[in-house]
């Protein structure tokens, strides 16, 4: 298990722990943002930074970014409650090409990153809705008690989830999504032109691409199977790394198979620990 | 006299085109080869290999390096590729896996990946593959000074020609043969024949021999000097001349001062000696026989 995965479901762990406390004493509101992007190019950018609760984007017509925040507070004390509402912020930023929603507390270090090293006493939700022009590149993160939901979008996307699902439909870019325990679906309206890589350690990856696929694919499910409805020829295998330290000499060959569909393309990575990976293939298109 | 040389003619070009499509099959080709190097190449070398469905042969040859070559067992890749997903299996798949998901006209892509894993330190050689998915067949080559710890679960034999060292091979569904081995061996299966042949042995360290369901075959120098005992519910054969022991043998304890028991065990089989006697050599099975052979 690589280091980033294993932070991760420390970091779920965590927030798992906290979430399953008794925290009878809530609070909740609902608001609206709203921003402009007045650009036209792939080179705008929403960029949401949440720790608990789902984001669900889709992408439309015109300039505007409207963001719908669906905020709940859940405590041990009333003391921890007033607590949350003076610590926790959801803070956006927003500049002419990029719009940051991001999730503030103490539990953020200084250089943003999540640390989780002492109970707060209290767990507040951001589900986000957000309604932005489909020719923006999307960085979507969440960890907990929320899936990520993403519609209509042209921009590249990096997407990145603990627990919970990813599903990116109506896609014509390329990108990375990643999480530990959830589902991975994809759904390519244009194939990728250029790298993508899929990652998830408890759930099936499922992608869907029109049916002028050419890409080369790199697989790899320790407890599942991998299916294909496109045609595929097998490539050679990655060769295993060799490495010797410290007098020990190490030959590791990870399991991956590699597949060229169609006249071969840019690299699309899936994989999962427990898990099938599917390539079908778009019959709408 | 003609006719039957005639008829022998006839016989042989028979069994030469019967035996035409064996001679000719190709030997299956590695789906990868691994070269190890030692980190110590003039001292003798420690091979550890397990497998949990597959087999494992291992040839002692001249060089100084171990050489791992895998390969994976069943129906060609190709005939993988163009198989599409059967009937059957698509309706396990559809109520085990994804009632909801369309898999109609899917396509398995078969894993023609082993997950080979070697480690050497200090010519201590590790070597594992996944094989609990598939079936997986290891061919190491070792230098001859080398001693194995060879395991195997199911869906293979394990072999081993021309080296010289320790032996620990365990194997649960599946035959050991070892042939041209030297030094010392202890070689166990469940439902299996052991056949073994030692050019010479350790003077100086046991070995045992044991199965469950299958003979044990033995052959060994004529000039050891081995305490043996032999347990079976079969025939047991020789060409030795065993001396063989008249009292059995009785194991006494006495656990009576710490307020235990007082227990005599009688052990089962057969005992005796080989050239005076020396490091006992076991010989046991359950339904087979067995045969201690004088090279």
């Amino acid at each position: 298990m690589k280091k980033w995965q294993f932070a991760m479901i420390c970091i779920g762990c965590a927030a798992w722990f906290i979430g399953s406390a008794d925290l009878p004493f809530r609070a909740q509101r609902e608001y609206r943002l709203a921003f402009t992007l007045p650009g036209d190019d792939l080179s705008q950018e929403v960029v949401v930074d949440n720790v608990f609760g789902k984001i669900d984007v889709r992408g439309g017509a015109g300039h505007d970014v409207r963001v719908t925040v669906h905020e709940s507070m859940r405590a041990t004390t009333a003391d921890a409650l007033a607590r949350a509402k003076k610590e926790v912020t959801l803070r956006p930023e927003h500049s002419a090409k990029r719009i940051r929603l991001m999730v503030d507390g103490p539990f953020r270090t200084p250089d943003g990153r999540i640390n989780w090293r002492r109970s707060l006493g209290y767990i507040v939700r951001y589900d986000l809705q957000i309604f932005v022009p489909r020719r923006v590149c999307l960085r979507l993160k969440t960890v907990n008690e929320g899936d990520i939901k993403v519609k209509d979008i042209d921009g590249d996307f990096r997407v990145s989830n603990v627990n919970g699902k990813i599903d990116l439909s109506g896609i014509r870019g390329s990108g990375n999504a990643v999480t530990v325990n959830g589902e991975v679906s994809i759904q390519f309206d244009r194939n990728p032109r250029s790298a993508c890589r899929f990652t998830t350690v408890n759930g099936d990856i499922l992608l869907v691409f029109g049916p002028t696929l050419a890409a080369d694919f790199r697989l790899k499910t320790f407890n599942g199977d991998m299916l294909s409805g496109f045609p595929f020829e097998l490539q050679p295998i990655p060769a295993g790394t060799r490495d010797r330290r410290k007098g020990r000499f190490v030959y590791r060959r990870d399991g991956v198979q590699a597949i060229r569909i169609g006249p071969g393309g840019p690299l699309i990575q899936a994989s999962t620990l427990n898990g099938d990976i599917t390539i079908s293939q778009n019959k709408t298109n | 006299m003609k006719r039957m040389q005639t008829k022998c003619l006839a016989m042989a070009v028979v069994a030469a085109w019967l035996l035409s499509p064996v001679l000719a099959a190709k030997a299956p080709e590695a789906l990868e080869t691994v070269t190890v190097p030692l980190s110590k190449a003039s001292q003798p070398a420690w091979v550890e290999a397990h497998v949990m469905f597959g087999s494992i042969t291992v040839e002692a040859y001249a060089g100084r390096e171990v050489v791992v070559e895998t390969f994976l067992r069943g129906k060609s890749l190709q005939s993988k590729i163009e198989k599409k997903i059967e009937e059957a299996e698509l309706d396990e798949l559809k109520k085990e896996k994804k009632p909801t998901r369309d898999i109609s006209g899917l396509r398995k892509i078969p894993i023609a990946n082993t997950g080979l894993t070697i480690e050497e330190k200090d010519n201590r050689v590790s070597i594992r593959v996944d094989s609990w998915k598939q079936t997986v067949d290891l061919k190491i080559k070792v230098p001859v000074n080398t001693s194995l710890d060879l395991k195997c679960q199911s869906n293979g034999d394990i072999k081993v020609t021309g080296v010289t060292g320790e032996m620990d091979v365990n194997n649960l569904n599946g035959p050991i043969h070892l042939t041209g081995v030297t030094g010392t061996v202890l070689a166990h299966t469940l439902n299996g024949e052991i056949v073994a042949t030692l050019t010479r042995v350790n003077p100086d360290k046991p070995m045992s021999f044991s199965t469950l369901n299958g003979d044990i075959d033995v052959t060994l120098p004529s000039s050891i000097r081995n305490n043996v005992r032999v347990e079976s519910r079969g025939d047991i054969y020789s060409d030795f001349d065993i001396k063989l022991q008249k009292e059995p043998v009785k194991k006494v304890d006495n656990g009576r001062h710490k307020g235990g028991t007082f227990r005599v065990h009688i052990t089962q089989g057969v005992f005796g000696t080989i050239n005076g006697g020396g490091p006992e050599i076991s010989f046991k099975n359950f339904n087979g026989d067995i045969y201690i052979r004088r090279k």
